[in-house]
């Protein structure tokens, strides 16, 4: 049976949504599972279960390293440490909020992507195109999201749902050592996750030392 | 040889330093970790083959010039902790973990594993930065370093270059490729947060992205314009070339009027603007010109990323006069070269922009070896200290008195 595209690039696009709107402590982890999700369907209908397999484990890898390193670091209780989820740079007042420019930057992310599916063919043995539009997509936003960073989170979260996107275009371009590169990209969902999480962890623990007098 | 020893002993090193030289109150130790890295790096020296990026599967073996850089970087931030210890773990753990990446960036047959290196790299070198000194600066290298090196990760199922000779994918790939290269090496319009973080971070929170990051991107992507495609390197080439030009120019410029302390980054920056320009041409003159320039930077750069006020005069200045540009500096070789490149490949035309910018960085060495006797160090230094302040400027002043036997010796080219 032919995959419907249509509906692969529809839960790539809900996976897109979820990608450029997390927020809060657990950002990382949602987002890496959405993508992950997201870009299943199109990696299972063009290369396999192994395909399956990898995103599934970086998605479950990633929910569990952000809570165990934080966990870890907040036990190391003599670092000081920096709150991720707090912007770097105060913002000043303005009309649109950083969700709405999130969201207007992955606007303009949809008919880039569209273009990359349907124009430039894909790997080394075959010349496929079309396929590409969800990961690319999930790309795109994350790529956005880095772009449009306030916080440290927002960085960890554009690194992991890069990770998961960059191992799903591998394995539809079926490019070198395709499982192990797959897996090398998306490890890094867990490293950041891991990350963050460290770093929440370190905040955490530097709160009750602050208030000590 | 297997990179694998190399990025271990770095990771592991890291690891151990980060947990114990903090409680133990040693932060002088913390130059062992690169260290015992160059004593991987040295045992694993030779043999292999070079890299081609995108080359072919299999890959995590050193090549002899990527084993020799490995090493020099180690020794070059081995230098830099000596010179100023780090103020706490973190510091260590992300110049471990950012050699592991670099060592593992270079010996990478997969441009996937290639470019997830530098955005695990990039990101790491963010977030430090970001946490040592909050600013829209260092914040800017978190969002445009790792976006960059994402880039070059996006190019990747386009690749490998020999098939992807068709125009909108040679196009996209050489694109996201030069743009990646154009974050990394800090160009110009993508160039603001190497600038900026060199205002606010010193010593070794830079090195990871100055001795470390840096180095491993330009040998990897030297061979890009050999084996592009013409369509793509046509791309590749129309982006460096003009970005590099103008980031020369610019920092140039620009580091004319910098302060004492800030000299060293735009000088840098402009040396990578040449480089960047050399990476658009495939004439072998231009490459040996960007190993040169290179092999000086991270012989000087130990020394010159310093804070001035910390620094010994002495040592600063002659590495200061390695760096100007006067023969037989090792920087006079490296720009000469890559002039003599950029000329016959591209025309007369360039040195209208080349040689103003060669000019400039003579003035600015001038002016910061007259400046370097008024900086006096705020603490005595240590005989360590001492010592490994005269290393940086005498390797520098070596390389530019045997600037092709240097070359063969630690890279095996030429």
């Amino acid at each position: 049976m032919a995959p419907n595209e249509p509906l692969l690039a529809g839960v790539g696009f809900l996976a897109a949504v979820v990608v450029t709107l997390v927020d809060g402590r657990h950002a990382v982890t949602y987002a890496a599972v959405a993508a992950a999700v997201g870009l299943m369907p199109s990696v299972a209908a063009f290369y396999g279960a192994d395909a399956v397999l990898v995103l599934a484990g970086a998605a479950a890898l990633t929910g569990l390293a952000g809570p165990l390193s934080s966990a870890l670091a907040h036990r190391v209780s003599w670092m000081a440490g920096v709150d991720p989820l707090v912007p770097v740079v105060a913002g000043s007042e303005a009309l649109f909020g950083p969700r709405s420019i999130r969201v207007a930057a992955a606007v303009l992310v949809l008919p880039a992507a569209s273009w990359v599916s349907f124009n430039v063919p894909l790997g080394s043995a075959s010349t496929v195109s079309g396929v590409l539009f969800p990961a690319a997509l999930v790309w795109g936003c994350a790529g956005m999201r880095l772009l449009s960073a306030r916080t440290l989170l927002d960085i960890a979260v554009g690194v992991a749902a890069l990770g998961i996107a960059v191992a799903a275009a591998w394995f539809l371009a079926a490019g070198v050592d395709t499982l192990s590169g797959a897996m090398t990209a998306a490890a890094a969902a867990p490293g950041a996750a891991i990350t963050a999480g460290w770093l929440r962890g370190r905040h955490g623990a530097a709160r009750p030392a602050r208030a000590s007098p | 040889m297997s990179v694998a020893p190399v990025a271990i002993t770095w990771a592991v090193a890291g690891v151990v330093a980060a947990l114990l030289l903090p409680r133990a109150r040693r932060r002088r130790l913390a130059a062992l970790v690169p260290l015992a890295a160059a004593v991987a790096a040295l045992t694993s020296l030779g043999g292999g083959a070079d890299l081609i990026a995108a080359s072919a599967p299999g890959g995590l073996l050193l090549g002899r010039s990527a084993s020799g850089l490995v090493l020099l970087c180690a020794l070059a931030a081995t230098l830099c902790l000596l010179l100023a210890p780090p103020p706490d773990g973190g510091e260590v753990l992300v110049l471990a973990a950012c050699g592991a990446l670099s060592a593992v960036a270079l010996a990478a047959g997969s441009p996937l594993v290639w470019g997830i290196c530098f955005v695990a790299g990039t990101a790491l070198l963010g977030v430090r930065w970001v946490a040592a000194a909050p600013a829209r600066a260092t914040l800017a290298a978190a969002r445009v370093g790792t976006l960059g090196a994402a880039a070059m990760t996006a190019a990747s199922p386009f690749l490998p270059v020999d098939v992807a000779a068709v125009p909108p994918r040679a196009h996209l790939a050489g694109a996201l490729l030069a743009g990646g290269i154009a974050a990394g090496f800090g160009l110009v319009p993508l160039g603001g947060w190497v600038a900026g973080g060199g205002r606010l971070v010193r010593g070794a929170a830079l090195a990871p992205w100055a001795l470390l990051l840096l180095p491993a991107l330009l040998l990897t992507v030297q061979p890009l314009q050999a084996v592009f495609p013409s369509a793509a390197r046509v791309t590749f080439g129309a982006i460096l070339l003009p970005a590099g030009a103008i980031s020369a120019v610019w920092a140039a410029a620009r580091g004319l009027s910098a302060p004492d302390d800030q000299r060293y980054p735009r000088v840098l920056l402009a040396d990578l603007g040449l480089v960047a320009m050399g990476l658009a041409t495939p004439q072998p003159a231009a490459r040996l010109g960007s190993l040169l320039l290179m092999l000086t930077h991270l012989c000087v750069g130990p020394l010159l990323v310093q804070d001035p006020a910390g620094a010994a005069p002495r040592p600063r200045r002659l590495a200061w006069v390695a760096l100007s540009g006067i023969p037989p500096g090792p920087a006079f070789w490296g720009r000469f070269a890559l002039v003599t490149a950029l000329t016959s490949g591209f025309g007369g035309t360039l040195l209208l922009a080349v040689l103003p910018v060669t000019g400039a960085m003579l003035v600015i060495s001038v002016r910061a070896v007259v400046a370097a006797p008024r900086a006096v160090p705020a603490a005595a230094p240590g005989p360590a200290a001492r010592l490994a302040a005269w290393v940086p400027a005498l390797a520098a002043l070596t390389v530019g008195l045997l600037p092709s036997a240097s070359l063969h010796a630690l890279l095996g080219v030429g």
